[in-house]
């Protein structure tokens, strides 16, 4: 089976069959840009993913790699972030820190399959919460003056869906 | 502004504090969530629903600034209230500038006259304490700083696409009525007409306005009691909507029939109905038609010159696709002829408040293409139910009370979607409508269902596919959990409109297993003793966590909950409006000039007809 060597920033090298590393757009692409062929030992060197997350993303990608190619959203789609299967649901218990550096290697590698999982694990973990609980859940500093979040609330107020 | 391109975020309106490094805190302390850039941000906010964007927009200067950038501005609607002429705080107008939709209410126009002539004496305090030795309207400057609503919402600069504005027809042609044209991204106007209001110059004397806009698309009318005359000069329009209650509402509905994709017309008189059918509708693919008369009125049977007129307005509309009917007269005049002229496009059709004599309803089979059929309290006179129908394409039924229509047997197998006003039907339709993915119940019928729910009630867990069930109007008294078994495939619910005893929800774990999605949209909870220091919403949201872990709960905020004794005072529907309307002081009109919901304010509105159906 055709290997191919990813190299994680800070080093680490994994030998990848290569259909599973092509889940990713942004490696699939600079496997054929860049004309970089199958048994070459090139390696593919991807600075913004450290080795602990390229490995969480090949597992996904492994057990994945039979998914079909996830088709473009249409505006129409209802908002589902309750169908995420249980494998992965289990896959994304992970601390913070890690779930949202999978976000962003998703994001980096374009892996749309992880990137759509992920955001619907986030999107679950803010829905049904008040700001305040939300900002307990991500530690995120309520940075606005006491008159400024009144005026957000006072717009609010104005607001309503179109 | 104009660094602001879609891709990029918008600069926070705060600059950011210094972050401390990471690698100096506790893993448990860091933000996380905010080091993930713009588009994946946008990506999750997209994930969720509206009510929960704006508990987002109070987080955090980031996320606020976020959720009002492009992408969420298409979805939000600044909805206002204020008088023309009168100066505003200059906050308002903050975030105004990016506002894609508006919604305009014009207080000097209020219903009240003592309402009109508090604003009155309000305009002229603030405009006579600026400028004294200026006199004359025209050149009238607020202080500095403060700006009036006109002056705000038509300078043109704003990038408003749709445009709702109530207020007396004078008065909106006197404030905005010039302005209109430079308004260039305008796409959708509605103008909802109050009465004629203090200061209002009479309608015999009134200037025309002439409505002008070079690429307006689509403008509805919401009139009460309008007389003023008008004219329309707005050659991209598409979308129409009127009432037509004099000649000037006639004549411009007839100068652009050729060019209209989608009408609503409401006829107030016969003459009105009659000349419309003769004008040909070309590129019409989307139609509504009510005639506003007694309710229940049966008019004569179509002459065959009425027969030929209609069928000649159905031949002259060779593309509709989707129509409305409204009323017993305009389906005796049409129906027939939609059926036979139109079969070959007609993909959706409603039909509301008709009691069908036999023969007529039988045309409806001809209808093949059908892919949505929605029938609102129609009767079908004489006989049964009508059997064996045959529509192939049709996947969305919804039957309002209008049990009477069509027996849910086999022929319907091939529908996915359903909204039902409970009878005695359900568990012949859980055998037979397999396809079904989403059902929904409506419980405000008048017949008593309380017996039909005990015996069939159990029944749904006989359809394979059902994933969404939605129950419209439950009351503390009819107690369909206890009559359900198990239905694992269920993965949303969905309660509208329903009082609940606090009770009831213990059931649902077990009832839904697989329940991903509760959600509870204007419906009211009854509590025994309201819980002490909690909001009793929170208290409930808590209670149901536990219940059921793994389910999103959603609550608008239409939602309550209120003591056993309060709550079934509201179950006395009747009664309950009554005492909405004395406890909001509401006037009731006179009968006749009672035209259109625009007269009502908006929660008066909803308070009043969220009753029944």
């Amino acid at each position: 089976m055709p290997t191919i060597r990813l190299q994680s920033s800070d080093g680490e090298i994994f030998d990848t069959d290569v259909q599973i590393a092509k889940c990713s757009g942004t490696i699939k692409t600079m496997l054929e840009d860049l004309g970089m062929d199958e048994g070459d030992d090139e390696v593919v060197p991807l600075p913004n993913v450290n080795s602990a997350i390229l490995r969480k993303v090949l597992q996904w990608a492994t057990f994945h790699k039979d998914d079909p190619i996830p088709v473009e959203d249409d505006d129409s789609k209802e908002k589902r972030t309750d169908d995420i299967s249980s494998w992965d649901a289990d896959f994304l218990k992970v601390d913070q820190g890690t779930l949202f550096e999978l976000i962003l290697a998703a994001n980096y590698l374009d892996i749309k399959g992880l990137l759509d999982v992920t955001c619907k694990t986030v999107a679950n973990m803010i829905k049904g919460k008040t700001p305040e609980e939300i900002r307990k859940t991500f530690n995120i500093k309520n940075d606005f003056t006491p008159a400024e979040e009144e005026q957000v609330r006072k717009e609010n107020e104005w607001c309503e869906e179109k | 502004m104009d660094e602001n391109t879609e891709e990029s975020e918008p600069p926070s309106k705060k600059i950011r504090r210094d972050e401390p490094d990471a690698s100096e805190l506790d893993e448990t302390q860091i933000d996380h969530i905010n080091r993930l850039p713009y588009e994946i941000m946008c990506k999750i906010f997209q994930l969720l629903y509206f009510e929960e964007q704006l508990v987002c927009v109070l987080v955090c200067t980031r996320w606020y600034t976020i959720l009002r950038s492009k992408p969420f501005l298409d979805r939000l609607c600044y909805n206002f209230s204020h008088c023309f002429g009168l100066p505003i705080a200059s906050d308002h107008a903050q975030y105004m500038p990016c506002a894609l939709h508006c919604a305009f209410h014009d207080c000097g126009s209020s219903l009240a006259k003592e309402d009109q002539e508090m604003m009155q004496d309000m305009v002229r305090k603030a405009t006579q304490a600026v400028s004294d030795d200026e006199p004359g309207p025209s050149t009238r400057q607020p202080a500095a700083g403060l700006v009036t609503p006109e002056q705000i919402l038509f300078t043109g600069e704003l990038p408003l696409k749709t445009f709702e504005i109530k207020g007396s027809f004078e008065r909106m042609r006197r404030f905005f009525g010039d302005r209109l044209p430079v308004m260039k991204d305008l796409q959708h106007l509605t103008l909802s007409v109050m009465p004629k209001a203090l200061g209002d110059l009479r309608a015999e004397d009134a200037p025309f306005w002439t409505i002008t806009h070079e690429t307006l698309s689509g403008l509805s009318w919401h009139l009460y009691a309008n007389t003023n005359g008008y004219t329309l000069d707005l050659p991209a329009l598409e979308r129409y909507r009127v009432e037509i209650a004099n000649d000037f509402d006639l004549y411009n509905l007839l100068e652009y029939s050729e060019q209209l994709v989608e009408l609503e017309v409401w006829f107030y008189f016969e003459r009105a109905m009659e000349q419309t059918l003769t004008s040909a509708f070309p590129r019409l693919r989307k139609l509504l038609m009510k005639r506003y008369d007694e309710p229940n009125l049966s008019p004569e049977p179509n002459t065959q010159v009425d027969d030929q007129s209609a069928e000649r307005f159905v031949r002259g509309a060779p593309l509709l696709e989707d129509l409305t009917i409204d009323s017993n007269t305009v389906a005796f005049r049409i129906f027939r002829a939609v059926c036979l002229f139109a079969a070959g496009t007609l993909k959706r059709l409603t039909v509301k408040d008709v009691i069908f004599p036999r023969p007529l309803f039988l045309h409806i089979l001809e209808l093949k293409n059908l892919e949505f059929l929605r029938l609102e309290n129609c009767i079908l006179e004489e006989g049964s139910r009508l059997r064996r129908v045959d529509f192939p394409r049709l996947r969305h039924l919804e039957l309002v009370n209008s049990g009477t229509c069509f027996r849910l047997e086999s022929s319907f197998a091939e529908v996915r979607r359903l909204q039902y006003s409970m009878d005695s039907q359900l568990s012949r339709l859980c055998r037979h409508m397999t396809m079904l993915e989403d059902l929904e119940l409506l419980f405000r019928t008048k017949a008593p269902i309380a017996e039909l729910i005990r015996e069939q009630f159990h029944s749904l867990a006989a359809l394979p596919s059902l994933q969404t069930l939605r129950i419209d109007g439950m009351k503390t008294t009819t107690r369909p959990w206890d009559y359900c078994i198990p239905m694992p495939n269920v993965v949303r619910l969905v309660l509208l409109r329903c009082h609940l005893l606090r009770g009831n929800f213990a059931l649902l774990p077990k009832l839904f297993p697989r329940l991903k999605e509760l959600k509870l949209d204007t419906t009211t909870i009854a509590y025994r003793r309201l819980p002490k220091g909690v909001k009793p919403l929170e208290h409930l949201r808590r209670r149901l966590k536990s219940f059921l872990p793994n389910c999103c709960i959603i609550m608008n905020p239409d939602c309550d909950a209120e003591p056993v004794s309060m709550v079934l005072k509201q179950e006395d529907e009747i009664r309950w409006r009554w005492h909405l309307v004395e406890a909001t002081q509401a006037r009731v009109l006179p009968y006749g000039k009672r035209r259109s919901q625009a007269c009502l304010d908006k929660k008066m509105h909803q308070c009043v007809t969220s009753g029944l159906t």
